[in-house]
């Protein structure tokens, strides 16, 4: 196994009722390919904006993010969005669904990006695997949270991303459909996927290969 | 799923905000067909009113003409009768005839029995050297009104000049200082003033008239004449040479022409009221080129002003668009759409916006125009053009003012949202 995603050194403030406030100090971390890491700490540690920083979408003031050894950061910001949308999966603990887009039409919005074209009978068929089948022409607003996560949890997978960042997302779920997406995390992991869950539940993160704790 | 059902599911979504955007659009393209339609047809209906005027104009001209006709013989035919052998292009040249004939003819026509002719004067004259003043004079004999044998005597038209006196023009008696009732030499007699004439702008003030006999004697022309001017002759039909046949049938020896007062008053009448009617018209066109200008002032301050307002609403509309869809821009980030994708999809909505409303807005336009104006004046105005114009301002227009919220939108942070969230 070698290393899929490396944070060296990352520090990172961001100013909430105008003070600075240090999130991330010199914090470290590498995750090899194939594994599972859940990142655990109290409210306010920085687990989100670790994660965020991680995945591309939040530049740290110092320190490097390598992904398969490439610093991230180093990309143009349309570069790191072309290999978000073709090697990074995201799911968000209030899903970010379109309230105006069907299920089917959500996980398809991969391709507004400039990653490789899904077809409609792929997202089908990942929908299927979920147990959306029957939800796939409902709109958000009809879907339980469970089914709405596992609908965010397709369209992360939908382009088979080499690494998936998970935020929270069982926060809102009953002990069944934490259960069921834990074992599409499972699923995913089986199949050569990284994982890096950040999660306050410890039975969540006890299902992970390694736990990571943010002070 | 693609940008444009993204779009579209969007706008359906939103019905509310898609709909104002697209008011706002129609209103800036409505104000604008309607002042151009309006200006437009400005111009077609001043082109009708001046051809209308113009045709009126014609149509009293020759009404005038023929008023005229009619007028002019009522008053009658002035009519210069000459000696045959004279030729008319020395007449119009020196202004008196140089050739002569007898004065008996005058009395030939004054005992005919001929109707057409009313007055008779008989006139001698010739340009010549006043010796005792060396001033070039023009001498005129007459003696008056000839009356008709057969005829009742009437108020006769010109009075003879008494023996042994001159009336003299404006120019003679101002220049010599001469008035009436003093006495002058002339050709070695003597003669009193007895009238001195108004300024007239013609020959008529170097001349002096005398009794026809005395000149005569002083031109060493006893008993001739070089004109007869015979006045308000009147013939059926007007027809001058009805009059000519019958003269020139008493007087074998001579020629008639018409005064050209009469046909010069008859062309300058007409002039006149060509002159004035031209006026009539340029004033008409001032008016309307006033109330273009005008106009033009309004729509240039109107129709700026509208399109102003609607691009601020769309501009408004648009913001608050975006900030309703923070999340979505998120999220699309996060997955990997690009900062032009999201620039994309807030600009093909204004896109949408423009093409639908200026096509409306032209529809509606031109329905105005039919309200306000007349449906053929408006179909007449409006063309392909108008629905270009429409469509590429209206879309230029929401694409502007979509522009910097589509900025902002694309340049969002995405981790701000998923970050507080």
């Amino acid at each position: 196994m070698f290393i899929m995603l490396q944070l060296k050194n990352i520090y990172k403030s961001y100013t909430k009722d105008n003070k600075a406030v240090q999130v991330l100090n010199d914090f470290s971390l590498s995750v090899k390919t194939g594994e599972f890491i859940a990142v655990q700490g109290p409210s306010g540690c920085g687990k989100t904006t670790m994660l965020l920083t991680a995945g591309g979408l939040m530049q740290p003031e110092k320190g490097q993010v390598l992904i398969r050894e490439k610093d991230f950061y180093a990309m143009n910001p349309d570069k790191r969005a072309v290999y978000r949308a073709n090697h990074v999966g995201f799911v968000f603990q209030q899903y970010h669904l379109i309230p105006y887009l069907t299920v089917l039409e959500n996980v398809l919005t991969l391709n507004l990006a400039d990653s490789k074209k899904i077809t409609r009978e792929k997202g089908i068929e990942l929908l299927e695997y979920l147990g959306l089948q029957d939800r796939i022409n409902h709109v958000p607003g009809e879907l339980s949270v469970g089914e709405k996560q596992r609908t965010a949890l397709a369209r992360a997978l939908l382009n088979q991303p080499e690494i998936l960042f998970a935020d929270e997302i069982t926060g809102n779920l009953d002990d069944d459909n934490t259960a069921l997406v834990i074992h599409y995390l499972q699923e995913y992991k089986k199949k050569g996927g990284t994982i890096l869950l950040v999660t306050h539940d410890s039975q969540t993160a006890g299902k992970a290969d390694r736990i990571v704790y943010l002070k | 799923m693609n940008i444009w059902q993204l779009v579209v599911k969007e706008i359906s979504r939103r019905k509310m905000n898609f709909s104002l955007g697209l008011v706002s659009v129609v209103i800036a393209v409505t104000t604008l067909m309607g002042a151009l339609i309006l200006l437009r047809a400005h111009d077609v209906r001043t082109e009708q009113i001046v051809a209308q005027k113009e045709e009126e104009t014609k149509q009293r001209m020759v009404l005038m003409q023929d008023d005229y006709r009619k007028i002019m013989k009522k008053l009658g035919f002035n009519l210069l009768i000459l000696p045959k052998d004279q030729q008319l292009a020395d007449l119009y040249a020196n202004d008196y005839a140089s050739k002569y004939m007898p004065e008996d003819y005058v009395s030939a026509l004054s005992a005919s029995k001929i109707m057409s002719i009313r007055h008779l004067l008989p006139s001698l004259q010739q340009k010549i050297k006043w010796p005792e003043k060396q001033r070039t004079i023009i001498l005129i004999g007459t003696r008056g009104e000839v009356p008709f044998l057969h005829r009742d005597p009437k108020e006769p038209m010109l009075v003879a000049v008494p023996k042994g006196t001159m009336v003299l023009g404006y120019e003679l008696h101002q220049s010599l200082n001469l008035k009436q009732g003093d006495k002058v030499r002339f050709f070695g007699q003597d003669f009193m003033v007895h009238q001195c004439n108004e300024e007239r702008g013609s020959k008529d003030d170097i001349s002096i008239w005398i009794d026809l006999k005395q000149a005569q004697d002083i031109l060493n022309r006893p008993d001739q004449v070089n004109a007869i001017l015979a006045l308000k002759c009147i013939c059926a039909g007007d027809d001058i040479s009805l009059i000519r046949k019958e003269i020139t049938a008493i007087l074998p020896g001579t020629q008639v022409i018409e005064q050209g007062t009469k046909v010069i008053t008859r062309a300058e009448a007409r002039e006149r009221a060509a002159q004035e009617a031209e006026e009539a018209i340029g004033a008409e066109i001032q008016n309307r080129e006033k109330l273009k200008k005008e106009r033009e002032t309004y729509a240039s301050i109107m129709v700026p002003l509208v399109l102003i307002a609607c691009g601020v609403w769309i501009f408004l509309l648009f913001l608050s668009n975006v900030r309703d869809r923070q999340s979505e821009i998120g999220i699309f980030r996060a997955i990997g759409v690009r900062a032009s994708g999201i620039l994309k999809i807030f600009l093909l909505k204004a896109l949408l916006i423009g093409l639908i409303g200026g096509f409306l807005g032209f529809i509606i336009g031109i329905f105005s125009g039919i309200v306000f104006l007349d449906l053929r004046l408006v179909l007449s105005i409006v063309d392909f053009r108008f629905l270009l114009l429409a469509i590429v301002l209206s879309t230029l227009l929401s694409l502007l003012a979509s522009w910097i919220p589509a900025l902002l939108a694309s340049q969002q942070d995405p981790a701000i949202v998923l970050r507080e969230e």
